[in-house]
């Protein structure tokens, strides 16, 4: 089918970019293209549950930051290694993601975004107040895993690790979103009803994207906490979570490429310009307002031109407000 | 056996009567019409097989099995398709890919296997698109296969719809209101194609209509349904004749008109 | 210790329940939130304190200049984040004013400096606190209480009686037959939400003097916003306000009682168990979704 053979062409190229990258790029810019990679799979992560399975949750920044905190937590006090550190992490957050996931078995629309708003500022405020464990308002030293051992440079080490997740998510991502499974999530997301007719388990797929979502920031997270050596609640707050939904909407809801553009675009502008908080809230918060009203399928519908490289099936309807705006929290 | 069996079925939505006592009970192969008017229950009585409504008393049957309670997905996966009224297909899938929803309870595919390409992804879903482009081929769609679900006009939905149920590969077929809304050819067309469904697959079809004269034309028998109520059951002309039909059928159409 | 713990809960129970009242009336109306409604709150505020203490207005002057504002901005966020997006999805809606909450406190950030730097707002009432029994009165708290009623009072009189009202009343019933019988219902609409913003700016300025004024302080708000509309079942007034002033009261109990850093998630926790438990809060009517 020419919608999964036709991104192979371009593919290539961009992996060889990367790939070669290192050895033109000076620390600081390979410190910002790991953290690419890192952002590219919290974005993908996202996108999976709010662009494809329609789940609009304020989660992830929270499951970004229980990554982070667990596998650095894993390390420093289970003496794990880094290895088993950020599977097992990720791992936990995606048990936390299945937690989070159940009140979305019973609310729609406004009422899930109000509940995990409240879950992600309740992770924030544990940070903070269970300093014990997490060090409160100042954070942790996080550790790293030890590429000198290796003969390789400890940044270099780091940035072609979270090249290699980066590229296996997005390949996994990909054939979700190609299978009967990410076509169940985009079916629950349109018609609920219809899917379920269709046979498909609401709770299942619903489960599912938000597991899968909070195994991707949780990995994230750890690799962010790693590349940073350090871990912070500030870093995981409420402009964490605009910042991920600048990234998906800039780049384009129900798009696996979409993810990684917006990642790329909202991390260039926020490291070029290194403005402080106030010009950074009004940046981010105008380019998430301006993008949804004058390019609501995101920069990726501008890649659509004939024999453009890039064809994938946008699963996104932006201009539809049908069944979806019953004022009744519960689902039929 | 019965495909379908439903005994003394009662459903009262807030104090209200859906339906009370309702027995039916549809054979293979058949063509089953359920007319009334308006507000008899015809769509509440669709929505107890397929498992949206459950009912406060009664059984349903699929084949011998007591499935009342079940939910929906689990009686889609038994092989019960539906069509709903209006046009549902999922806008932004195409064509083809709103067709392979219709094979999801065949395949089995989870998360992992998705996400390494693992050879039974692959090869359900080349097994999916197959059985998915035979299916838009049995209602003459092919052609549209790679357009959007929500580009098609009302009558073009409707066909893919049908084709979407029957690649569930159903044993039971529901259809609400298929004929609303259509220009007489397309009615004939889909009087045909119901026919062909019977016919060739061997699905039993449950029918609801408004409209008379499709149910009377391909259905092996009619279900009248009246307040709630069964009121006739029995080959199309015969219930065209029997009076407490005409009264209650015809008498409100009268007084709508 | 539970008579005043009570006292000064109404006191804060009576800021949150007009904030959750504005919320509502612009739900109602237009079956969206305002995720940026906390900024109208924090801008007031801190609008209030510009008139007053830096360019010395009279008091009866910023006040209500400080309301004006945030009615105006309430207004200008229906134009630009609503309007625009009146057929598109929830999630569209909710990011969109997400999106507008961060521009409005990255200039409120700008223009009154950054965290740290919180404003104090001076008393506005000099009279000493009344004491009756144990409980202790501070004259602000009452001038809270009193000024929360009373415009919870004029807002009453005006939905119910005025000709404005009734048309928002209308067309918030139902925007079709409210555009067959000659309602302007866009400028209806402005209006609601300028309004729905202006009732959290009156909470603001009477707040104001109880609590310090910084650019992060609309998120807590809208949260216990949340959850006092979510408490009265969300599409309620009536149940908005006793749902704000139960907030009020159980978040100062379980500061009082357990440790002062519950009261900081005690709306969080107050939201979750609502939604899981109760999604229909006290007073809201279940609705009946059609397939």
């Amino acid at each position: 089918m020419g919608g999964l053979a036709r991104p192979l062409t371009l593919l290539p190229v961009l992996l060889a970019l990367a790939v070669l990258a290192p050895a033109v790029l000076n620390p600081y810019l390979r410190f910002v293209v790991t953290l690419f990679f890192i952002y590219a799979v919290v974005a993908l992560g996202l996108n999976l549950l709010l662009g494809y399975a329609g789940q609009f949750a304020f989660a992830n920044a929270a499951f970004f930051g229980w990554g982070a905190y667990a596998t650095s937590l894993l390390q420093l006090r289970l003496d794990l290694p880094f290895v088993l550190a950020l599977p097992l992490g990720a791992l936990l957050t995606a048990g936390v993601g299945a937690l989070v996931g159940l009140p979305a078995l019973r609310l729609r629309g406004l009422y899930l975004a109000i509940v995990t708003l409240a879950f992600g500022e309740v992770t924030y405020w544990a940070m903070i107040h269970w300093a014990g464990l997490t060090g409160g308002a100042s954070g942790l030293k996080a550790p790293a895993p030890d590429f000198t051992a290796l003969g390789i440079p400890q940044g270099l080490g780091m940035y072609y690790l979270c090249l290699a997740m980066a590229v296996l998510l997005y390949a996994a991502a990909w054939g979700i979103v190609h299978s009967r499974v990410g076509r169940a999530f985009v079916a629950v997301r349109d018609f609920e009803v219809a899917a379920q007719a269709l046979s498909v388990n609401l709770t299942r797929a619903k489960t599912a994207a938000f597991v899968l979502s909070a195994f991707y920031a949780g990995v994230a997270g750890g690799l962010h906490s790693a590349t940073l050596r350090f871990v912070a609640p500030e870093s995981f707050d409420l402009f964490q979570m605009v910042l991920q939904f600048a990234m998906v909407v800039v780049g384009g809801l129900g798009s696996v490429l979409g993810s990684a553009l917006g990642a790329a675009l909202v991390l260039g502008l926020r490291e070029s310009l290194r403005a402080a908080v106030a010009t950074q809230e009004i940046l981010f918060g105008g380019l998430l307002i301006v993008c949804i009203v004058f390019l609501p399928r995101g920069l990726v519908s501008l890649l659509r031109w004939p024999g453009s490289p890039w064809i994938e099936r946008l699963h996104w309807e932006p201009r539809r407000r049908g069944r979806e705006v019953a004022t009744w929290p519960l689902s039929p | 056996m019965a495909t379908l069996a439903l005994e003394r079925v009662s459903v009262s939505f807030g104090g209200l009567r859906a339906l009370t006592g309702v027995d039916l009970t549809v054979a293979p192969a058949e063509i089953r019409g359920l007319i009334g008017p308006n507000g008899a229950g015809k769509s509440t009585l669709l929505n107890v097989i397929s498992g949206l409504t459950v009912p406060q008393e009664g059984r349903v049957r699929l084949g011998g099995d007591d499935v009342t309670g079940l939910s929906p997905d689990r009686i889609a996966a038994l092989g019960v398709a539906r069509t709903f009224q209006g046009a549902a297909l999922f806008p932004t899938m195409t064509v083809l890919e709103n067709v392979m929803m219709g094979r999801h309870r065949h395949t089995r595919t989870g998360l992992l296997g998705a996400a390494v390409f693992s050879r039974r992804m692959r090869e359900e879903e080349r097994d999916a698109r197959e059985k998915a482009e035979a299916a838009l081929a049995f209602v003459n769609m092919l052609e549209f296969r790679d357009r959007l679900g929500g580009e098609l006009s009302y009558g073009q939905q409707r066909s893919v719809e049908i084709a979407r149920a029957l690649a569930l590969e159903p044993r039971l077929l529901l259809l609400d209101e298929p004929a609303a809304g259509l220009s007489p050819p397309r009615v004939a067309a889909l009087d045909q194609l119901l026919q062909r469904v019977r016919d060739e697959k061997g699905i039993s079809v449950l029918v609801v209509e408004h409209v008379l004269r499709l149910v009377m034309e391909i259905s092996d028998s009619v279900t009248v349904l009246n307040s709630g109520q069964k009121i006739a059951e029995g080959r199309p002309k015969d219930v065209c004749a029997d009076p407490a039909v005409i009264t209650a059928y015809l008498g409100t159409r009268r007084r709508h008109a | 210790m539970f008579v005043n713990l009570l006292v000064s809960g109404l006191a804060n129970g009576a800021v949150y329940a007009l904030v959750a009242l504005g919320l509502v009336v612009v739900y109602k109306a237009t079956a969206v939130v305002n995720f940026a409604h906390g900024e109208g709150f924090m801008l007031a505020g801190l609008l209030a304190y510009s008139l007053y203490v830096l360019a010395g207005l009279p008091y009866g002057l910023a006040l209500p200049a400080a309301v004006a504002g945030a009615c105006l901005l309430g207004m200008l966020t229906e134009r630009l984040a609503f309007r625009p997006l009146i057929r598109a999805s929830v999630v569209s809606l909710v990011l969109a004013t997400t999106g507008l909450s961060f521009v409005l406190k990255g200039i409120a950030r700008q223009v009154w400096g950054g965290r740290g730097s919180d404003l104090a707002f001076p008393p506005v009432v000099a009279f000493q606190p009344l004491q009756i029994g144990e409980l202790i009165l501070t004259g602000q708290s009452l001038v809270v209480m009193g000024g929360a009623v009373a415009t919870m009072l004029l807002f009453l009189l005006f939905f119910r009686y005025t000709l404005l009202g009734k048309m928002m009343r209308a067309t918030a019933e139902n925007q079709r037959a409210a555009a067959l019988v000659g309602i302007r219902v866009e400028r209806i609409s402005t209006i609601t939400w300028g309004v729905g913003v202006a009732l959290g700016g009156v909470a603001a300025v009477l707040a104001a003097p109880l609590t310090l004024l910084y650019p992060d302080m609309g998120g807590p708000l809208l949260i216990r916003a949340f959850a006092a509309a979510l408490l009265g079942g969300m599409g309620s007034l009536a149940g908005a306000v006793l749902g704000g002033l139960c907030l009020g009261v159980a978040e100062n109990l379980a500061g009082g009682y357990v440790d002062t850093s519950v009261t900081e998630v005690a709306p969080f926790f107050l939201i979750i168990l609502v939604l899981l438990l109760r999604p229909q809060g006290f007073l809201g009517r279940p609705e009946v979704v059609k397939v």
